[in-house]
């Protein structure tokens, strides 16, 4: 490993969010909260450390594959590390494990939060200062698309081993470039993503919420991060309207991001040309009408209401965004365990969503099927295909590989908050969904509740499986290996 | 600028790498799926896996809108048919490269322009022209023409050396008789463009600019020998041994080695060099050769190997001059640090000249200069540009990682240029740049 030169490329993106705590300091001067210096000293620490790293590290950059993975798996710890300060040195998160696991949460876009309601904030989110509700969800949204595509678009000097950090960050099996240059391609996909957001919060202003809600949930939804400004979530918000903007913005925001830029591009049919794209489409369709019938049969009212509850929490869950308009812990058991599974499913790949994503799971099914036809024709050749693409032996592997690690790691950290005396259903709720980046769980975690409760031991293995979940499992365990095996 | 590139071998790879390293947008295609795999992860290009010889994959990769295609797959057919593919489909310029270099010839049935291709470029030629440069000038370890008086040779600069340790500007003025420039230093495989300030250290190779008739004059100064070439031997009765023997076989004592006896016979029977049946690795035979009394050892067969091998065994056994041909390109800077006089690369020397090809526009003419990152480009000053109000080059400052080498004058003679020269807007200037110079040299000119 090239220590120097991965530590001083980690500089260079540590630097970048440093800068970026610029836009609280706006905020909290917007609404004179009296925690602007807060931000102003965490922007200085952040900044100043990173330069003192820069300078002492600088050399001539040197990247080997590994040096890709290390560099990622440390810039995206870095990243919650330092977004913790603004929690801290506001005080409105006393410790540093929660402050960690907020800030965690939020870089991964999962969601899950530990802010409930106490002395110092007796109504919980809602006590928080406008500029800390901003800073949550601003976490959130340079997490969705990524810090280190963040940094590859405005730093050229990462343009030398820049695919090798853009493809051990960028979510899905198969990585497309969509432009020649990957600053390029990094540089498109955060204009599609700062397009769809500004988008989404002129849609939500317009059909009534306040400015801020709109900025602060635009932000968290494009991410898939699920972070709201309310106790109750979206429930807040009686809206209609409202309701499908964010079903609509979080669908957009699970569709594969090199889609979106295809059909601004004039093609409009290359989503409906898209495999993925319709399987997605036909999950959501398929599921929320399932989920309707069952909790509308258990409340015997078919109403349009109930159909809103059931296609929100579909797309809150399967894109891994979190939010949620009702608890759907009074829903059917058979409900409630359809909405377990979404959380391992996750959107399309490219997409900001979390989970295994949709074109690993296809993958998966047709595998499986192929290995039904070989049974009887030993030494046929069939080949594998997502759409008229023929999907090569090594993604499938790696598909694999995949699937079972995160099964794996899901029921080993299952077991673990078992350890910590949670029930069944609460520590698979919590594992599946830290590892799927969603945010709320089932059991001790619902829609009603936070992880303020949780050991911190358990809070700490929780924000591990965020980050693993977020760069897709390998790139932190090559990180982990590389470090062992040296020794 | 968008270039498409057609074949990731050895020069689609190389040619891709250094170009996007600069401003270029490179798609790359390639039927095999490890040259792709290789390409994507090493370089920032995007590359297709496909058939580029098909027009569907073609119009995926966006010709319709691409400056440049750069034909280099194994076939001369597959270039012909894509060139003209590409052409049709839209492209500007398209460049191929041919091994068979029949289609160059006048009257040959079929000419490359029919089908499209602007530019061709014959690797072995290429390579064999940079031999021939090095055979007669046997002391150097690189030679460029410039132009038929001008010459531009890279030279090693021995341990021994009064210049070591020593900035230009003392030596330029210990060596006031000579007219010469030194245009880039080259130390650990990179390249610097000097001023006068810059220290000359041990291990540099300098690229000196020279008139033809003082290279003895350079050479006594950096205490080199300067012979006339006599014998040479060549190793490797492949394209470019041959072009190399049929070259200097009427001016000098040529022996070929090919170890294939059909190949051998077929030589012989061609060219009047002596032709030895034997194998250039055995070091018997070649102590029966006399290699002592030879002033240049060239090896180009097809395998790198057998090249390092024998070159190796004939600078031991005390040839003067060994010249090395190697096919991949990476192995070139550690060749001259195991021993190597020169090192030629056909693959080198056609990225080199693919590049030029690229950077030529109606405002530059552009050469990249082989084993260095410098590139040479002419200059006709506009009237009233910054450079014609210069009082003399030295008086002011001139653009970083560039240096101004030569002018040629109305009249046609050439100079070389110092700190005292001048320059009008009747002149043609060529200025030797990094890369990345280029737009800053502009102002000055443009």
């Amino acid at each position: 490993m090239h220590l120097k030169s991965i530590l001083n490329v980690v500089s260079r993106i540590i630097f970048t969010l440093g800068l970026t705590m610029f836009f609280p300091v706006v905020i909290s001067f917007f609404y004179n909260d009296s925690h602007i210096l807060s931000y102003i000293i965490s922007s200085f620490i952040t900044i100043t450390l990173s330069l003192i790293l820069f300078f002492f590290t600088k050399t001539k950059i040197k990247f080997s594959i590994q040096d890709g993975f290390a560099t990622v798996s440390l810039a995206w710890f870095f990243a919650a590390l330092f977004s913790t300060l603004p929690y801290l040195l506001t005080g409105v998160i006393d410790n540093f494990t929660d402050a960690f696991f907020e800030s965690m949460s939020g870089v991964t876009t999962t969601g899950a939060t530990i802010i409930q309601s106490s002395i110092n904030l007796p109504n919980g989110i809602e006590s928080l200062p406008k500029s800390i509700l901003f800073w949550r969800s601003f976490t959130q949204w340079i997490g969705g698309m990524g810090i280190i595509v963040f940094s590859i678009a405005i730093l050229p000097l990462l343009g030398v081993g820049g695919i090798k950090l853009f493809k051990a960050e960028v979510p899905g099996p198969i990585t497309d470039k969509i432009k020649p240059r990957v600053q390029e391609t990094a540089k498109t996909l955060w204009f599609v993503y700062i397009g769809f957001t500004f988008l989404q919060i002129l849609f939500l202003f317009f059909a009534g919420m306040p400015f801020f809600d709109s900025i602060c949930h635009a932000f968290t939804t494009m991410p898939t991060g699920g972070f709201s400004i309310y106790n109750e979530s979206i429930a807040a918000y009686e809206s209609i309207i409202i309701q499908y903007a964010f079903i609509i913005f979080m669908f957009i925001a699970g569709v594969n991001f090199a889609l979106h830029f295809k059909a601004l591009s004039g093609n409009l049919k290359s989503y409906t040309n898209d495999y993925e794209f319709k399987v997605y489409f036909f999950i959501v369709f398929f599921i929320s009408i399932l989920i309707f019938f069952n909790i509308s049969n258990s409340n015997s009212q078919f109403s349009h209401e109930n159909y809103i509850k059931s296609l929100f929490q579909t797309v809150a869950i399967l894109t891994g965004t979190g939010y949620t308009n009702s608890n759907y812990e009074i829903w059917p058991f058979f409900s409630q365990l359809l909405l377990f599974f979404l959380m391992f499913f996750g959107a399309m790949g490219g997409s900001t969503s979390g989970g295994m994503k949709i074109s690993r799971i296809v993958l998966l099914i047709k595998y499986s099927l192929t290995e039904i036809k070989r049974m009887i024709h030993s030494r046929a050749i069939i080949p594998i295909k997502i759409g008229n693409r023929t999907i090569n032996d090594e993604i499938i592997r790696n598909t694999l590989g995949f699937f079972l690690i995160y099964l794996f790691i899901f029921v080993l950290t299952s077991l673990v908050l078992t350890f910590f005396n949670l029930d069944f259903v609460s520590a698979l709720g919590a594992s599946a969904s830290a590892i799927g980046n969603i945010g709320p769980a089932f059991g001790d975690f619902g829609p009603t509740d936070t992880y303020k409760s949780l050991n911190s031991i358990a809070k700490w293995l929780l924000c591990f499986c965020m980050l693993l979940g977020r760069l897709e499992i390998f790139t932190i365990l090559v990180f982990i290996n590389s470090i062992i095996s040296k020794k | 600028m968008k270039i498409i590139i057609i074949g990731a071998g050895e020069v689609g790879f190389q040619l891709a790498k250094l170009l996007s390293q600069e401003d270029y947008d490179i798609t790359i295609i390639d039927p095999d799926k490890q040259k792709i795999m290789r390409a994507e992860d090493n370089i920032d290009v995007n590359a297709i896996q496909g058939d580029g010889t098909n027009p569907s994959i073609l119009l995926n990769a966006g010709i319709q809108n691409t400056d440049v295609v750069v034909s280099v797959t194994g076939m001369d057919e597959s270039n012909l048919i894509a060139s003209k593919i590409s052409k049709n489909l839209g492209s500007n310029k398209v460049i191929a490269r041919l091994r068979n270099v029949d289609y160059s010839s006048k009257d040959y049935i079929i000419n490359p322009s029919q089908f499209g291709i602007d530019e061709i470029i014959h690797p072995e030629m290429e390579a064999k022209s940079e031999i021939n440069r090095l055979v007669i000038q046997n002391s150097a370890n690189y030679v460029d023409d410039i132009d038929e008086n001008l010459k531009l040779l890279g030279i090693k600069i021995s341990d021994n050396s009064s210049l070591i340790n020593k900035n230009l500007s003392t030596i330029k003025l210990n060596n006031k008789s000579l007219s010469f420039n030194i245009i880039g230093l080259t130390r650990d495989e990179e390249t610097i463009v000097p001023n006068g300030e810059t220290i000359i250290q041990k291990g540099d190779e300098g690229y000196f600019l020279v008139h033809k008739n003082d290279i003895e004059h350079l050479m006594y100064i950096l205490g080199k020998q300067v012979n006339q070439t006599k014998n040479v031997m060549i190793l490797g009765g492949g394209k470019i041994g041959r072009a190399i023997a049929n070259d200097f076989q009427d001016d000098l004592n040529v022996r070929l080695v090919e170890i294939n006896k059909d190949k051998a016979d077929l030589i012989a029977s061609k060219f009047n060099v002596t032709v030895l049946n034997d194998d250039g690795t055995d070091i018997e035979f070649l102590r029966l050769e006399n290699l002592e009394e030879l002033d240049s050892f060239i090896a180009v067969t097809e395998n790198d190997q057998t090249n390092l091998m024998s070159a190796l065994l004939a600078k031991h056994l005390g040839v003067k001059q060994n010249i090395i041909h190697v096919s991949h390109t990476e192995y070139i800077p550690a060749m001259t640090m195991i021993g190597m006089d020169a090192v030629v690369s056909k693959s080198m020397c056609t990225v080199n000249k693919i590049i030029s090809y690229i950077k030529t526009d109606d405002n530059h003419e552009i050469e990249k200069i082989g084993n260095t990152q410098l590139e040479s480009i002419d200059y006709k000053p506009k009237k009233g540009s910054r450079i014609t109000f210069f009082k003399s080059l030295a008086s002011e400052k001139f653009a970083k990682n560039a240096i101004i080498g030569s002018i040629q004058h109305k009249n046609g003679s050439f100079s070389i240029a110092n700190g005292d020269s001048v320059v009008t807007s009747d002149d043609i200037v060529k200025v030797f740049a990094l890369p990345d110079a280029i737009n800053e040299v502009d102002k000055f000119f443009i």
